[in-house]
């Protein structure tokens, strides 16, 4: 999968589950520019990427997530 | 670094003149007031003259009546207690009325925390605008070493005080602040149901006296310093030092027969020859009615009317002993 | 040696000069040695505690090797946890009460400071298990890290990330951090000493004699002890943060505007940030990640959990557990409810809905910090049977101490608002001259005239 389509997936699920679209995704996008993504959603939000795309983050490699660009090259290497 | 060091010296010069100005300011208000009243107390005896002082803290203020003492014994009496004050008041109270007079006598109200350090014990407030004699500056510096440093600022003396001083200046004590002659009488009963864990009070200022930890003992060197000098300077200039105990609320026989002073206290007196009277409800049983109390520690009007003639009894029995 | 005093203005004065006369190699070791000094002279040999735990942990990190990462990390946590249980939790657990002529385990008392730094050691820890580069601090750089003396009494609570890199940039003597730094103390000293100092002979009267008390006293002595905590905490904060820039070095901040909180959520993002996000990065997040397949109950879990241990992190005390449940709770019921809730707010104007949210939380947090601040359990309950409306019997203690308290408290209130997020030095910078300088005088004289100068403690220390 490509990085835009990874790009759009993730506005999708992140629409999903915020219930909201005022946001425009990009790989610099960090959690703060997202209304409503806090320590809170924080979870919710990763548990539905990996439902989405059939895979499992490690706590290590979500720990370690700097924006969706690094979320991006994990989802690479694991799909 | 030298723009820096500039500022500095520019703002304390500045922060000095301020504090110049203004310290200046309430020492002229606060030494307007020599009416007596609570927290201008010292301001009146270091005016005026009485044969005799009560000396102590708030259970002095409340307990102790001077017309009762100047009916009983024909000397003019004056109240000195003030609330939460402690042996280093008395001290400087002393020093205070040395500069003009020799009294005859001193009631003494006496507490542990006459002997024992409390945490308390360090708050100068009342004793801070008298740094200027030189015994009672020593004093402060005893307590406090800071108060070298504190004691430049010419507002510090007044920490706190600024309200009270101001109000007072603009709104002239109204007659009758200094209560009678410095006694403030209290004029409600104790209700024993609202009185917290009376016993564990009891218990814990008893046991308090025994058990010092090392710090507090350390501190108890310096309260006790200010205990044997108050007691030589009375000594020294042939005034009669006479101390009275006063009893808390006789809840139970417990309360009504043990004073809460520590053996060694009253072994300290007995040395030094000062008459202790603990006047204890069990073995005067005119102080037996809880009507005569106002809370645990306090009397009120009533019970500081008995109190006193019984203390004005034993005083003119001293005085006599005296001649 | 408390925060507030002029030897610890002395002591932060002379280290500072020598850190920067020193050459830069020595810098450090001067350091060290200033930390040492400031820690004995608070605490005599319990120093010994604070270097035990340094070695051990710094041990723990020498023998760290990729294949057994697992293994020494929870070793560095049993530990520290050890440590803190024993001083902290077992002579509280087992109700063995101080006594200076007691047992050995009687006579001890919590080394000042153990919560924070311990904290700090299982941060690094952790970090280091996680991080995909295994660099390890060099042991005075690990040692100044974990007993900085301007956050060593009660934090903020430090993260190697960001203190560590911070300790080999050669600092010279600058203008505008010493005085950003001087000004945040001068600030941080008006707190505790006009504010907080005021209102503690008040909120003690109350809080010690409960039973005492009745009606809205109890209502207004609760107020008085949130506004006090946090005027002391946030004061010893600056003071803390002020020295640290005096010296060259950024903390983490550890209050932004709590007053303005629109949730109790909100509230703990701005309330001892440090604290309240060590325990969202090392707790709330690994229980979340395990619970992560449970959907909104993992999180509900996850975060009642994380609370429970904020909670008891103060100390042994089942007031202290209630008062973490309590936030715990009402985090959850915001993460369920914050849809509904918006819709609620989106028909009110926002500067009320605002305001409205400011005043429910504060009333959240003030009854919740009774819990914070009794005794026992029996004196909490206490002063919630006993609180009515009735208003017959006030008790206000000395209202000049008040009034002092009050005036402090609108200048506070005034700043905070102008200021908004802004670092109280920055907003005090973009000032006018003639401000900054009014602001320097009449905070000295202030704490001259009304300031209680001989007040004990910050109400941290204890924790």
């Amino acid at each position: 999968m490509n990085r835009a389509q990874l790009l759009q997936e993730t506005t999708q699920v992140l629409i999903k589950v915020l219930k909201h679209s005022n946001f425009t995704l990009t790989e610099r996008t960090t959690a703060k520019d997202v209304k409503g993504w806090d320590s809170l959603s924080h979870m919710v939000i990763m548990t539905a990427i990996e439902k989405h795309f059939g895979i499992t983050f490690t706590l290590i490699e979500m720990v370690n997530l700097t924006d969706i660009g690094s979320m991006f090259d994990i989802l690479q290497e694991k799909l | 670094m030298k723009r820096f060091l500039l500022k500095s010296l520019l703002l304390f010069a500045t922060i000095f003149v301020c504090d110049y100005v203004i310290g200046t300011a309430l020492q002229q208000m606060f030494f307007a007031n020599n009416s007596g009243a609570p927290g201008y107390v010292l301001n009146h005896i270091a005016e005026k003259q009485y044969d005799a002082y009560v000396m102590g803290a708030s259970g002095a203020q409340r307990g102790y009546v001077p017309a009762v003492f100047e009916q009983e014994l024909g000397l003019s009496v004056f109240n000195t207690g003030e609330a939460g004050t402690n042996i280093f008041h008395n001290y400087a109270a002393l020093q205070l009325i040395l500069q003009h007079s020799k009294p005859k006598l001193i009631i003494w109200d006496i507490t542990n925390a006459d002997y024992y350090y409390r945490h308390d014990a360090s708050k100068t407030g009342m004793i801070t605008p008298y740094h200027h004699n030189r015994r009672i500056r020593q004093l402060l510096y005893d307590i406090q070493p800071l108060n070298k440093l504190w004691l430049l600022s010419r507002i510090y003396p007044y920490n706190h005080k600024v309200l009270s001083i101001v109000g007072t200046y603009i709104f002239k004590p109204q007659p009758g602040v200094a209560g009678d002659k410095g006694y403030h009488a209290l004029n409600e009963v104790v209700n024993p149901s609202t009185l917290r864990n009376p016993m564990g009070q009891f218990y814990e200022e008893q046991q308090s006296a025994s058990k010092r930890s090392p710090e507090m003992a350390a501190k108890d060197m310096l309260i006790r310093k200010y205990f044997f000098a108050f007691i030589e300077l009375c000594r020294v200039n042939n005034i009669r030092l006479v101390a009275f105990h006063c009893p808390k609320a006789p809840l139970n026989e417990l309360l009504a027969s043990t004073p809460l002073l520590s053996e060694e206290l009253v072994l300290q007196l007995e040395q030094h020859h000062i008459p202790l009277y603990s006047i204890m409800p069990n073995t005067y049983p005119e102080m037996r009615d809880l009507n005569l109390y106002y809370d645990f520690s306090h009397l009120n009007h009533s019970g500081a009317t008995v109190y006193s003639s019984i203390i004005a009894k034993h005083l003119q029995s001293e005085l006599q002993d005296a001649r | 040696m408390s925060l507030v005093s002029v030897v610890y203005l002395v002591f932060l004065a002379a280290v500072a000069l020598l850190n920067y006369i020193a050459p830069h190699k020595w810098r450090i070791y001067i350091l060290l040695l200033a930390c040492g000094v400031f820690y004995s002279l608070n605490q005599g040999m319990y120093l010994l505690i604070l270097i035990l735990s340094i070695s051990v942990n710094y041990g723990i990190c020498l023998l760290w090797s990729n294949r057994r990462a697992k293994v020494w990390m929870y070793l560095s946590l049993v530990f520290n946890i050890s440590l803190l249980g024993f001083f902290k939790y077992i002579p509280a657990i087992l109700g063995l009460g101080h006594s200076f002529d007691g047992t050995l385990l009687q006579r001890m008392v919590i080394p000042i400071g153990l919560s924070f730094f311990s904290f700090q050691a299982m941060g690094y820890m952790i970090d280091l298990y996680w991080s995909n580069k295994k660099e390890i601090a060099s042991f005075p750089d690990y040692a100044l890290f974990m007993s900085f003396f301007p956050q060593l009494l009660a934090g903020p609570i430090a993260r190697g990330k960001s203190f560590l890199p911070q300790i080999q940039q050669v600092k010279r003597f600058e203008y505008d951090n010493v005085v950003a730094g001087l000004r945040r103390i001068l600030w941080g000293i008006f707190k505790k000493v006009v504010i907080a100092g005021n209102l503690s002979p008040y909120t003690d009267a109350v809080f010690q004699n409960p039973q005492m008390h009745q009606g809205v006293t109890l209502a207004i002595a609760a107020f008085a002890y949130t506004i006090q905590i946090y005027m002391d905490f946030s004061g010893y904060s600056d003071i803390a943060i002020g020295s640290a820039k005096v010296l060259g070095f950024n903390l983490m901040e550890n209050f932004r505007i709590p007053l303005f909180a629109r949730s109790v959520t909100d509230f703990w993002r701005r309330w001892h940030i440090s604290l309240s996000s060590w325990v969202r990065d090392y707790v709330f997040v690994p229980l979340q990640y395990q619970t992560r397949r449970m959907g909104m109950t993992g999180t509900i879990l996850a975060t009642l959990v994380t609370f429970l241990i904020f909670g008891v992190w103060h100390g042994a005390n089942w007031t202290l557990v209630i008062f973490g449940l309590m936030q715990g709770v009402a985090i959850s019921w915001e993460t369920i409810s914050s849809r509904y809730r918006d819709k609620v707010w989106s028909f009110l104007p926002v500067w009320l809905g605002n305001a409205i949210a400011n005043i429910l939380v504060f009333v959240f947090i003030t009854v919740s910090a009774i819990f914070l601040r009794a005794a026992s359990l029996w004196e909490a309950v206490t002063m919630f049977s006993r609180f009515s409306l009735d208003c017959s019997a006030i008790y206000l203690g000395s209202k000049q101490l008040l009034i002092f308290a009050l005036l402090g408290m609108a200048v506070v209130l005034a700043v905070d608002i102008r200021k908004g997020e802004m670092l109280f030095s920055t907003y005090l910078e973009m000032q006018k001259p003639v401000i900054r300088w009014a602001f320097y005088i009449l905070s000295i004289l202030s704490i001259l005239l009304i300031g209680s100068i001989s007040s004990e403690n910050f109400i941290y220390f204890q924790f």
